[in-house]
């Protein structure tokens, strides 16, 4: 079953940021999206979970067409995400910020909210600080806390931007091994990110962007050797 | 619940209660220092609740006072409804009031969300000097041959005491009660971030809004009783940006921002000030002034703070704490 789906999605800022991108995602996937630097990647899962209004095309979730939902709303169907730069509600513990995620992010019995929000600790190695205050932790618990709170509304999709950025390659290591445990008890992933490697590790599919468009759609090592692929990556980052 | 917070929640229910019966021992003189306290005390920690656990920083607040002194006036002396049933009444009248107020403000952000209310509470003031039944900005008085019928000096003054001792109990009850529900949680993720309390479910708008006309009903609560106190309703000091805000945010700023014992720190201070200054009203704004400003480079959380660093507990917990290592 298709659970998500992006339709002709069309973006502008200054100049145009996304054009006619579409891509979908069918349940129990983990789909890795990859591009260069202003290939539109961040503004794509920007618009799945409703930050950015596209100027042409439209988001569907279980055959719903959610485009004009607001972001709130379409976390509680189901959609969350874990953005690159992990901002946490810094006057609250850690527990309080995943709380916040269980409790009105989620749908179903209010009684479970802190059962949700413990499990989220357990998962991403947190609960040792649950009650330390969210503005005093380092870089990698601030990703763990940030990864914690979209887990603790218990999406159907997980969105993960660049989650990897900034971390040393142990502690890339550690967060591969997390998400792909994430993903193996049947979660729905998209992650976007420039750490080829880590991606590779648990992506099924890969997508290639580049200026706003899909130019690359399949099987991972198959998309990382097309040659329209390779140009824009060698090209560009020279790797 | 720690040692040091239990202490304290003992002990701040032991002064209010002797506070209470304060009419039948204290002096006179007293007393209605002790009103004036806890009337601005009660302002302090709604405006508190606001800015400091919401991020709503208001400057407005004195609109919601002016229009509550008017409210209760209306009421009072020109219908012949009892002055202090029309404290609540009034409370209800802020509460309605601030809906349409929230759907303009809540649209700007930061600085300008400040400016706007403070140009909204303005823009009362000045209908209000249209107004000729409200007396049209002359000042108005509460007379014994309307307003205050049937109640002797005494009476009323203690009536005063009491619904001041009442609203100040009420808005500690109301400032534990929200931060530990749910309401607490989101208005806390919504100052800390409110795109990111958006993103994970959390409804910005209405949270806001709730937490908006709570204070405003118990800011026209408290406007409506200083003006009952006083006994007259003038234009300018009923809407005063000066004492009915000013004053507070030095008070929250000095005791502690974002503390819910914050409040009464400051209030604490601002009370030894008066004391040491009386008379001297504008010799009590600068003092205190300053020793905001003061307070906010050298420690932001205030007196509280301070305490804070050096002995880490809450007088009214409201930290969701998870007991962990017992498995």
């Amino acid at each position: 079953m298709t659970v998500l789906e992006v339709r002709d999605v069309s973006k502008t800022f200054v100049g145009p940021v996304l054009e006619g991108m579409s891509f979908s995602v069918e349940n129990g996937e983990a789909v890795g999206i990859v591009g260069p630097n202003g290939a539109g990647k961040t503004t794509l899962l920007n618009v799945v979970v409703g930050d950015v209004t596209p100027d042409v095309g439209s988001v569907w979730f279980k055959q719903q067409n959610i485009t004009a939902l607001p972001s709130n709303h379409r976390c509680r169907l189901g959609i969350a995400k874990a953005s690159q730069i992990p901002r946490p509600f810094d006057g609250l513990t850690v527990f309080e910020n995943v709380l916040t995620a269980a409790t009105f992010g989620r749908v179903g019995d209010r009684s479970h909210d802190e059962d949700v929000a413990v499990e989220s600790l357990v998962t991403t190695d947190l609960l040792a600080k649950a009650n330390s205050v969210a503005g005093s932790l380092t870089l990698l618990d601030r990703k763990r806390l940030e990864l914690a709170r979209a887990l603790a509304s218990q999406p159907t999709v997980l969105l993960l931007d660049e989650i990897a950025g900034g971390l040393t390659e142990a502690e890339v290591h550690v967060l591969v091994e997390k998400v792909s445990q994430i993903h193996r008890a049947g979660m729905t992933i998209v992650w976007i990110e420039h750490v080829v490697h880590a991606l590779m590790k648990v992506a099924e599919r890969l997508i290639a962007m580049s200026f706003g468009q899909k130019i690359a759609d399949g099987n991972p090592s198959h998309v990382m050797a097309d040659p329209a692929v390779r140009e824009v990556y060698l090209g560009v980052e020279g790797e | 619940m720690s040692r040091g917070s239990r202490i304290g929640t003992v002990g701040m229910t032991l002064i209010f209660v002797v506070l209470g019966f304060f009419p039948l021992y204290g002096s006179d003189r007293m007393q209605v220092t002790l009103v004036q306290v806890l009337t601005y005390l009660t302002l302090a920690i709604m405006w508190n609740l606001l800015a400091g656990y919401s991020g709503l920083v208001s400057v407005g607040q004195q609109g919601f006072i002016g229009i509550a002194a008017y409210s209760m006036f209306s009421m009072s002396e020109l219908n012949s409804i009892d002055p202090f049933v029309s404290v609540p009444l009034s409370a209800m009248v802020c509460a309605a009031i601030s809906i349409p107020v929230a759907l303009l403000v809540f649209r700007l952000r930061g600085g300008y969300f400040a400016i706007g209310t403070w140009v909204v509470a303005e823009v009362f003031r000045l209908l209000t000097l249209e107004i000729n039944v409200l007396g049209a900005g002359n000042v108005q008085s509460l007379t014994t041959k309307n307003a205050f019928s049937g109640y002797g000096l005494e009476v009323r003054k203690n009536l005063v005491f009491w619904s001041a001792w009442m609203l100040a109990i009420g808005a500690t009850l109301t400032t534990i009660f929200v931060l530990r529900s749910r309401l607490g949680l989101a208005l806390q993720a919504v100052r800390d971030d409110a795109d990111g309390a958006r993103g994970l479910g959390v409804d910005i708008t209405r949270v806001r809004m709730i937490i908006w006309m709570i204070v405003a009903a118990w800011t026209g609560a408290t406007g409506a009783l200083i003006h009952i106190n006083s006994a007259t309703v003038t234009n300018r000091d009923a809407f005063s940006v000066a004492s009915w805000t000013a004053l507070v945010v030095f008070i929250v700023i000095i005791g502690g921002v974002g503390s819910t014992i914050g409040p009464y720190l400051g209030v604490g201070v601002y009370w030894i000030i008066t004391e040491q200054l009386k008379q001297q009203n504008t010799w009590r704004f600068i003092v205190l002034g300053a020793l905001a400003a003061t307070m906010s480079v050298v420690s932001p959380k205030g007196i509280a703070g301070l305490i804070h660093r050096w002995k880490p507990f809450e007088i009214f917990p409201v930290t969701r704490r998870l007991e962990v290592g017992k498995e």
